[in-house]
């Protein structure tokens, strides 16, 4: 059955249509063209047309003119749209006119490098002219690294490789700097966060050895869609861009459902479970032989969605796979091979699959509960759309606050631009480490910036490598005077630091089942989990935190296990914090400790708590930055004791789900945590902590967007069918007390009382504002 | 982002990582370099530098070696030895000695040569003497480093070959990023490099283990440093003289590149010989032919080294690598004369591996049974790999499938010893120089045996007097490997 066909029978099918709250059309679209720039190589058309491509969409033909131009650009449009095109043009164009000149590519992951790799060299032979790429990465033999660094024309690398094995060597790859044109960027949505912050300043250190020999290449940034491309873009590279998102690619229709499921117990404010739901619609749609992506939130529901899948489906276990992190990289790459040839029907993952890697599009993607953001929707929707038929796209809610308001409101969803990415490349902890790095590049001079503008700012930031013996000033210059290699201490990602391997122990020989990032370990692989990988379910016999080994074995159990950690947070120090209001705002740097502490045992398919077991490990401690919430003593009062306790519960609750929706963050990268009494104050405060080392800029943006994430709260509060409270909003009233709906309430409602300003005033993230790139929006329902 | 109140700076314990290294306390008492160092201030364009000059007669000596055999360095052994053809042009006139001391091992653009130390040859002024001159340039802060790499890049001008201990690796790619990051164009890694650690594994790998130049010193030159600077504390040495100022380390570390440098050419002199004594038939040690006249060498009539004779091992690693660049017949020599000074077991077992794979690829398949043989009779912990070989031998040459079922189970019997004993057992990992891969496991036993009890069944099965046929189809009188069964 074709999906078209499917799509008709679901739009007549009572019991899936009662629950749908937004079914969105987008009818097909014709592919936009333009012309190649006159001045494009000749050489470079011809190839093309040889390889089919006779002209350029509109937004290929922007891009090459702006890079011929010598401006900086990032590029924004929808998977498969031919965006690589946009910066390979113009490099080879370089290359072809001026055979020393040099380009370098950046990609997040060594296998996005070798599909580019792949493409790249398609287009190369198609010319054949002595254009050489390489990849230069860790699995780079040793005995072709001298090739790569003198004769390589582009070499392909990612952010980490650069950092710690080309930049603190660039007198290896003199050639290179001192030619390089172009600096291209692809998957830039990727570098936010923490991973964004060292990104940025890799760059720096790029931009400045660059200086040193003279040359000063042109980026050009490729990005799925966010909110804010062009911001990140010039906060990544310190340069101003020129946005291009006239995206001309052609499209099929597409249908984006929502889909509630139905309530269960209404008093509880109790649905059906998310993944129940999810896993038949992925059955329906596998029966009719739509090849179809599941997304899950967490590696656990991945797990347990897969087993369910395959269990009421006829297709062979190898037809439904599973995929996520964790996973070793062979069989991850047999799964996609496996989807681009059909082989694999369907797949369940997390976002780990969310973009870049290449598996082909699909026909039929659910979200078996919201991702998080609009961007990650789109980005996870868009692996479900071909150019010429039809495809569909489910979005599944669970009961979390989140995912109520977005089914709840669908119009939140649809009128509004995706997330705006967040870097802070000023981290303190970032900027110094990499400060080190750059120091041991090229000695610093008087005067000289490093990610400021202030030379003052750079001298005290020095003076401080001083202090710490590192580097030593002789007059005007700062030495590096150190034995070590800074590189080598600063990982780019935290994830990649000491990871947890998992060891399966079942048999005799031990075999390593995958591994796990130390901030999950505590609570995925602890001692007494059950850890599914590929649906199998393991118990893990050892946690050994100092070897950083898990030892787990193979069994066959009717539950999952669920851990929590326990926070605690106290203020190091106040960025800004209004004048006393009912409920102060403020931001920070504070230190956040977690313990982990007790795991829920959950029964699968009923999801009843069978039991639970404490988690011995000991607590990990974070400086990070904060905003918080003080209740004023005032407020305090008229509210009495239990109801202002409740209502902290319940609007802590609120506070954490919603916020995220306003930061282009998973809910798992803030931690919301409420204070009965905050030691220093002595006063009832909230805090939502930004869950990574110094902060990325989380609690900024949320002091300032501090009006809209109240209101949005009191929104979902008071639009949600239950009485004192549900999953769905302040959290379960058994949990937080009776009250902890109107006491939330009654503390949102006194703090945007008095608070000045328009009320219900959205800010678009980014001013250059544009429509998200399935060109769903403003579409009527059918 | 712009913080409201201005960065805030956490203090510098949060944000580095303090890791120098307290040096241990010297006597006596602080003083500057230049009263402990004797030496010159050097004025360049390019400003000012230390450094120190030393002039060695050549009669003078590094340990048993002279200075001015170096003079007669025979080409093709150093481009044998580095597997290098360009050094067979090899110009000892045009020969550089080069050492230098860093301020880190890891490489990269923060590491700086803060001491580089030359040394070459030089007909003096006035007597027309030839003398050895060994220079050290030293720069007393980061910003003396431009004048003194001026002074190497006039200096290297002369010379086309760098002779080195590790400088193919790691002191002349430190160079060359020296001289980019201060924007010479002088291409140091352009010269032809006579670097004697690879050499120097060639050859005394397999006799003395770590081809580090301390132990080389002591085994190969006969030379005990007394009071020598760790090498480790080096970069730490001179990281702490930036700050305090006190010369008394700094001149240790002086002492110990001169005596780096006077080591590669004793090294250098002493693998020459090696290789000249070695391809040079069976000449026992006496005068030897001389080596490339120049118009350097003519004093060098005085000569009397000390040319010690060719060691078991050293005869072993050069026949491996002459047989590896074809020259089998000096290799074989090499072998047999390894054989002659009846080495240690582990010894005689790789020289016999070694010389019976040569002679198996040459055909001479009953020879190479006969060493076989013997290496199984009389060094049996070491003779697994001899005994698979014979039993290849027994079961494809001679066809006789008894005899080769026979020395298999024998082959598994001591294999079971051997890896009783465990890995740590000498000689277990590297049995042979020659082509025969120890046997990992008794799997690879239960292969052949199943295969020869296989192969019996089916010589049974067609006729019983098939065995003396077979017999039969060597030529000749068989030399039977003797079975003494003592």
């Amino acid at each position: 059955m074709i999906l078209d066909q499917l799509v008709e029978q679901l739009q007549t099918a009572r019991d899936f249509m009662d629950h749908v709250t937004a079914w969105r059309y987008a009818p097909p679209r014709d592919a936009q063209y333009g012309a190649w720039p006159g001045d494009l190589d000749g050489r470079l058309v011809e190839a093309l047309r040889r390889r089919g491509i006779a002209r350029p969409y509109t937004h290929q033909t922007t891009a090459v003119e702006a890079a011929l131009a010598g401006r900086d650009s990032v590029v924004v449009t929808s998977t498969a749209s031919g965006k690589t095109l946009c910066y390979n043009l113009p490099v080879l164009h370089e290359v072809l006119r001026d055979p020393s000149s040099r380009a370098l590519y950046l990609f997040p992951t060594k296998a996005l490098a070798q599909d580019q790799y792949a493409e790249l060299h398609d287009l190369v032979t198609l010319l054949s002219a002595d254009v050489k790429t390489y990849t230069y990465d860790g699995d780079t033999p040793a005995s072709a690294r001298r090739a790569v660094r003198l004769a390589g024309h582009i070499v392909i690398t990612n952010p980490d490789m650069l950092h710690s094995g080309i930049l603190p060597h660039h007198t290896k790859w003199q050639r290179l700097f001192e030619n390089l044109k172009y600096v291209v960027v692809d998957e830039l949505h990727q570098y936010r966060g923490v991973f964004g912050s060292h990104v940025a300043n890799v760059l720096r250190r790029l931009q400045r050895i660059c200086a040193f020999y003279g040359s000063q290449p042109q980026f050009i940034c490729c990005s799925a869609t966010i909110g804010n491309p062009a911001e990140l873009a010039e906060r990544l590279t310190g340069r101003r861009m020129q946005l291009v998102d006239n995206d001309g690619a052609a499209r099929g229709a597409r249908h984006v459902v929502f889909y509630n499921p139905p309530v269960i117990n209404r008093e509880l404010g109790l649905r059906r479970s998310a993944l129940t739901e999810a896993a038949r619609i992925a059955q329906r749609l596998l029966a009719n032989d739509v090849q179809t992506i599941v997304f899950a939130r967490s590696r656990v529901s991945t797990e347990v969605l897969l087993s369910r899948i395959r269990e009421g489906s006829r297709l062979p276990p190898h037809a439904i796979r599973g995929y996520r992190g964790g996973y070793l990289p062979l069989q991850r790459r047999e799964i996609e091979q496996g989807l681009r040839r059909g082989e694999v029907r369907g797949v369940v993952a997390t976002n780990a699959l969310e973009l870049g890697i290449d598996i082909g599009q699909l026909e039929a993607a659910v979200l078996c509960g919201y991702p998080g953001t609009i961007a990650s929707t789109w980005q996870q929707s868009g692996r479900a759309g071909r150019r010429a038929s039809t495809s569909l796209s489910i979005l599944v809610a669970d009961s979390t606050p989140l995912d109520q308001f977005i089914a709840g409101h669908p119009e939140y969803f649809f009128g509004h631009s995706p997330e705006s990415a967040l870097v802070n490349p000023d981290n303190l902890y970032v900027l110094m480490g990499h400060l080190h790095c750059a120091a041991f590049e090229l000695p610093f001079h008087n005067g000289e910036r490093y990610g400021t503008q202030d030379p003052a700012a750079t001298r005290h930031a020095l003076g401080l490598l001083e202090d710490a013996r590192v580097v030593l000033r002789e007059g005007d210059t700062w030495y590096w005077n150190a034995t070590d290699y800074p590189a080598e201490r600063i990982s780019l990602r935290s994830a990649t630091r000491e990871n947890v391997v998992i060891i399966d122990v079942t048999e005799a020989k031990p075999s390593v089942l995958g591994e796990c990032d130390p901030f999950a370990a505590p609570t995925l692989v602890h001692q007494d989990a059950i850890y599914l990988h590929e649906g199998q379910q393991y118990h893990v016999v050892e946690l050994n935190w100092q070897q950083k080994k898990a030892y787990a074995k193979r069994v066959n159990v009717d539950y999952y296990t669920d851990a929590s950690l326990e926070f605690n947070v106290s203020v190091l120090h106040d960025e800004a914090q209004t004048a006393d209001a009912p409920l102060a705002k403020g931001w920070g740097d504070v230190r956040l400790t977690y313990t982990p502490s007790i795991y829920k045992k959950i029964r699968l398919h009923t999801y009843e708590n069978v039991g639970w077991g404490t988690i011995d490990l000991p607590s990990q401690e974070m400086q990070t930055t904060a905003y918080w919430l003080t209740v004023s003593n005032d407020l305090a009062q008229r509210l009495g004791t239990e109801r202002l306790q409740s209502g902290l519960l319940g609007l802590t609750h609120l506070l954490g789900n919603v916020a995220p929706l306003f930061l282009m963050c998973d809910p798992r990268d803030l931690i919301a945590v409420p204070q009965v009494k905050n030691p220093l104050t002595g006063k009832p405060t909230i805090f939502l902590c930004d869950y990574a080392p110094g902060g990325v800029g989380l609690a900024e943006r949320l002091f300032q967007r501090h009006r809209e994430v109240l209101e949005a709260s009191r929104e979902l509060a008071t639009t949600c069918a239950c009485a004192e409270g549900c999953p769905s909003c302040v959290g379960p009233s058994a949990e937080t007390g009776t009250d902890a709906k109107s006491g939330a309430l009654a503390l949102v409602d006194a703090a945007l009382g008095a608070l000045p300003g328009e009320p219900g005033a959205h800010g678009a993230p980014d001013e250059r504002r544009m429509t998200n790139d399935e060109g769903v929006a403003g579409v009527a329902p059918t | 982002m712009s913080r409201t109140s201005g960065p805030q700076w956490p203090s510098s314990q949060a944000v580095t990582q303090p890791f120098w290294w307290p040096l241990p306390p010297l006597p006596g008492s602080p003083a500057p370099l230049e009263a402990l160092v004797d030496g010159e201030v050097v004025e360049t364009r390019h400003g000012a530098f230390h450094r120190r000059r030393t002039i060695f007669a050549l009669d003078d000596r590094y340990g048993t070696r002279r200075l001015g055999d170096a003079l007669r360095l025979n080409p093709r052994a150093a481009a044998t030895l580095c597997r290098d053809p360009e050094l067979a042009e090899l110009d000892v006139e045009r020969l550089l000695f080069l050492d230098t001391e860093t301020t880190g091992l890891a490489g990269g653009t923060g590491t700086y040569a803060f001491l580089v130390g030359l040394g070459y040859f030089e007909r003096e002024h006035t007597a027309g003497t030839l003398r050895f001159v060994l220079e050290q340039g030293f720069m007393r802060s980061y910003g003396e480093e431009r004048a003194m790499l001026s002074w190497v890049a006039d200096r290297l001008e002369r010379f086309d070959t760098l002779a080195t201990f590790n400088g193919r690796t790691f002191d002349v790619p430190l160079l060359q990023t020296r001289f980019i990051m201060g924007r010479m164009r002088v291409d140091v890694e352009g010269l032809l490099q006579f670097d004697l650690l690879p050499a120097a594994r060639r050859l005394w790998r397999l006799a003395i283990g770590s081809c580090a130049l301390q132990n080389l010193e002591r085994h190969v030159l006969g030379v005990h440093r007394h009071d020598d600077v760790e090498s480790f504390l080096i970069p730490a040495i001179y990281h702490q003289y930036l700050r305090d100022g006190d010369g008394r380390y700094v001149k240790r570390v002086f002492d110990h590149n001169l005596a780096d440098v006077l080591a590669i050419v004793a090294l250098a002199i002493r693998a020459c010989d090696v290789f000249e004594q070695g391809s040079t038939a069976d000449l026992p040690p006496g005068p030897r032919p001389q080596g490339k006249e120049n118009g350097m060498a003519a004093s060098s009539g005085g000569s009397e080294t000390l040319s010690a004779p060719l060691s078991a091992a050293e005869c072993v690693s050069l026949g491996r690598l002459l047989e590896q660049l074809g020259d089998a017949g000096a290799a074989e020599r090499l072998y047999r004369r390894a054989l002659d000074g009846a080495p240690a077991p582990e010894l005689r077992a790789r020289a016999t591996m070694a010389l019976a794979a040569l002679l198996k690829r040459s055909r001479r398949h009953d020879d190479a049974a006969q060493l076989w043989q013997r290496l199984a009779d009389e060094v049996p912990a070491l003779s697994v790999p001899a005994l698979v070989e014979l039993a290849k031998y027994w079961e494809h040459h001679r066809r006789d499938l008894e005899r080769a079922h026979h020395l298999t189970l024998l082959a598994r019997e001591r294999w079971q010893v051997v890896a009783a004993a465990g890995p740590s057992l000498p000689g277990l990992r590297r049995w042979a120089g020659g082509d025969t891969a120890p046997p990992t496991a008794p799997d690879d036993f239960t292969h052949r045996l199943s295969r020869l009890e296989r192969k019996r069944a089916g010589d049974a099965g067609k006729t019983t007097g098939l065995a003396p046929l077979t017999l039969s189809v060597s030529k000749g009188e068989p030399p039977g490997p003797s079975t003494r069964s003592g």
